[in-house]
């Protein structure tokens, strides 16, 4: 599909296709800016991987953020993870708070998430892939499957111990 | 905390972004600049992922930082072999490669991509810059005296360098992605007397490009001539008349490997940076540093390609800070079986 003749301008309906949902899920992790680097470079090593893409394997999608997530790792590891959550949690916008009464329990709120922050990053990356590439990737288990290459199965496994574990992590930090 | 709670937690620390659509353009113009054209020569391609924005300021840095050590006075000692030693490795690598010839009834495409800088003066009195791409295909047919075609196309790229996009559109700066347009001609004489023109470095035609002589002194004292008294310094206007003439994609084997040779007598050319990336490929940077600017010229010496050009400020301008890109054109060539048509794989 994406060899031989016109495989420049398919490869650009591709581009069209799929850089918008690809934008928005590197963009909510990474932000726009790096977001923009991403896509471009997952759609470099996607064409000079083409000739091994087997359409029998999986979708174009999954092939995609396959590759977007390898890129997204790499990036992850240039940062340094405690830098990553107070860099996420510092765009939580934070008002002046009109009801001084309740300003407790907003700061509690905001312990809890960044308790839950932490916990995501800490995760195994196998582990954070499944539940991003669900939770705001939008992509069901064999697709997430086919672009990490595991098995179905252990896809939805994976994904119900993450969330049990993280709910229940949520729930301690926020009893504590 | 129950599943929804849950979901809610992951949407307030991964917030949605709204799709920015430029950033998406610019995203897209450079995938589909480095998959849509080919190479003539029959050498490995090897494409590189592009540069993130830190590298290219480190890349900035690292300009300027060579620069610094070379501007004043004489150039050091062994810095002028290696440029001489590099260029003469590009020039053998050009005397080995076999210039494809394009078959009857097919074009050869060069395809440019450029980054200018646009100034705006709008009714607010206020000075904006904005750093603009726009690509040029240039489909010139196997008889050259047969029409060319010429399609321009902006990119949609912008970088506002001074004053800012939302001060910019209040001041009334129009923003829009201009259509592509389309130039037909013999000869690709575009705006004149079509194959009746006088060519130039500029504008070469095959007959300006054998006229010209193979010697590299020769072509040196050439270059010297015809580009004396223009531009800002008389050594780097003869770094731009040979970036103008490669750019064409016209020049033949032999006169690149010789036009190589003759930039290795040119004074005051340096490297710039050993390792130069332009919209994803890599060579050699050769500089001049003149005039508040670097302009320099980008060559792999391990083939002989010429990768491009880019001009840098190293001093401030109009409010720009040294190290800012002012122009850059990269240039790829293939060969296409139609004018219009993407070249072929």
């Amino acid at each position: 599909m994406l060899t031989g003749a016109g495989a420049a301008d398919r490869f650009a309906a591709v581009f069209d296709e799929h850089a918008g949902g690809l934008w928005r899920y590197l963009a909510r992790q990474a932000g726009a800016a790096v977001a923009e680097d991403l896509v471009a470079e997952t759609f470099l090593a996607a064409w000079e991987a083409r000739d091994d893409y087997v359409a029998e394997l999986g979708s174009v999608r999954s092939w995609l953020y396959g590759i977007a997530v390898n890129l997204l790792r790499r990036h992850h590891r240039g940062q340094a993870q405690q830098h990553r959550i107070s860099q996420r949690l510092s765009g939580l916008r934070q008002p002046d708070d009109p009801e001084p009464d309740r300003a407790a329990e907003r700061v509690d709120a905001r312990t809890r998430l960044e308790g839950l922050a932490a916990a995501i990053a800490g995760l195994p990356e196998g582990d954070r892939d499944v539940l991003l590439l669900t939770s705001l990737g939008g992509l069901d288990s064999a697709e997430i499957g086919a672009a990490l290459g595991i098995p179905e199965g252990t896809v939805r496994s994976r994904l119900h111990r993450v969330r049990r574990n993280l709910r229940a992590t949520a729930i301690e930090k926020g009893e504590s | 905390m129950t599943d929804d709670d849950f979901d809610s937690a992951l949407r307030t620390i991964y917030a949605e972004v709204p799709l920015d659509p430029r950033s998406l353009a610019r995203a897209r113009s450079r995938v589909l600049e480095t998959v849509t054209p080919v190479v003539v020569t029959p050498r490995k391609q090897r494409w590189w992922p592009r540069l993130s924005a830190a590298a290219a300021a480190a890349a900035v840095v690292a300009v300027l930082a060579a620069t610094a050590l070379h501007r004043d006075g004489s150039p050091p000692a062994g810095a002028m072999v290696e440029v001489a030693q590099t260029l003469n490795a590009a020039a053998d690598a050009e005397i080995r490669t076999v210039d494809v010839t394009v078959p009857p009834g097919q074009f050869r495409y060069i395809a440019t991509h450029a980054l200018s800088l646009e100034n705006h003066q709008p009714s607010d009195g206020r000075l904006y810059i904005i750093r603009t791409g726009s690509r040029a295909e240039v489909w010139a047919p196997a008889d050259r005296k047969a029409e060319w075609l010429r399609r321009e196309t902006d990119t949609g790229e912008r970088v506002w360098l001074i004053g800012t996009a939302e001060s910019g559109r209040e001041a009334g700066i129009e923003e829009s992605v201009r259509p592509p347009t389309e130039l037909r001609a013999r000869c690709g004489d575009w705006y004149e007397d079509p194959c009746d023109r006088d060519a130039d470095w500029q504008s070469p035609n095959d007959d300006f490009l054998a006229d010209l002589p193979r010697d590299p002194r020769e072509l040196y004292d050439r270059l010297r001539d015809d580009s004396d008294g223009k531009g800002n310094d008389p050594d780097q206007e003869v770094l731009v008349y040979a970036a103008d003439a490669l750019r064409s994609g016209l020049l033949p084997a032999d006169l690149r490997a010789a036009l190589y040779r003759a930039l290795a007598l040119l004074p005051g050319l340096i490297i710039t940076e050993r390792t130069a990336t332009l919209d994803g490929r890599t060579g050699t940077a050769y500089g001049i540093a003149a005039a508040g600017t670097i302009q320099e010229i980008v060559i792999n010496p391990a083939t002989g390609d010429f990768i491009g050009e880019r001009k840098r400020l190293s001093a401030p301008m109009d409010g720009m800070r040294p190290g800012t890109l002012i122009e850059s054109t990269s240039v790829r060539y293939g060969i296409s079986p139609a004018a219009g048509a993407p070249p072929a794989r």
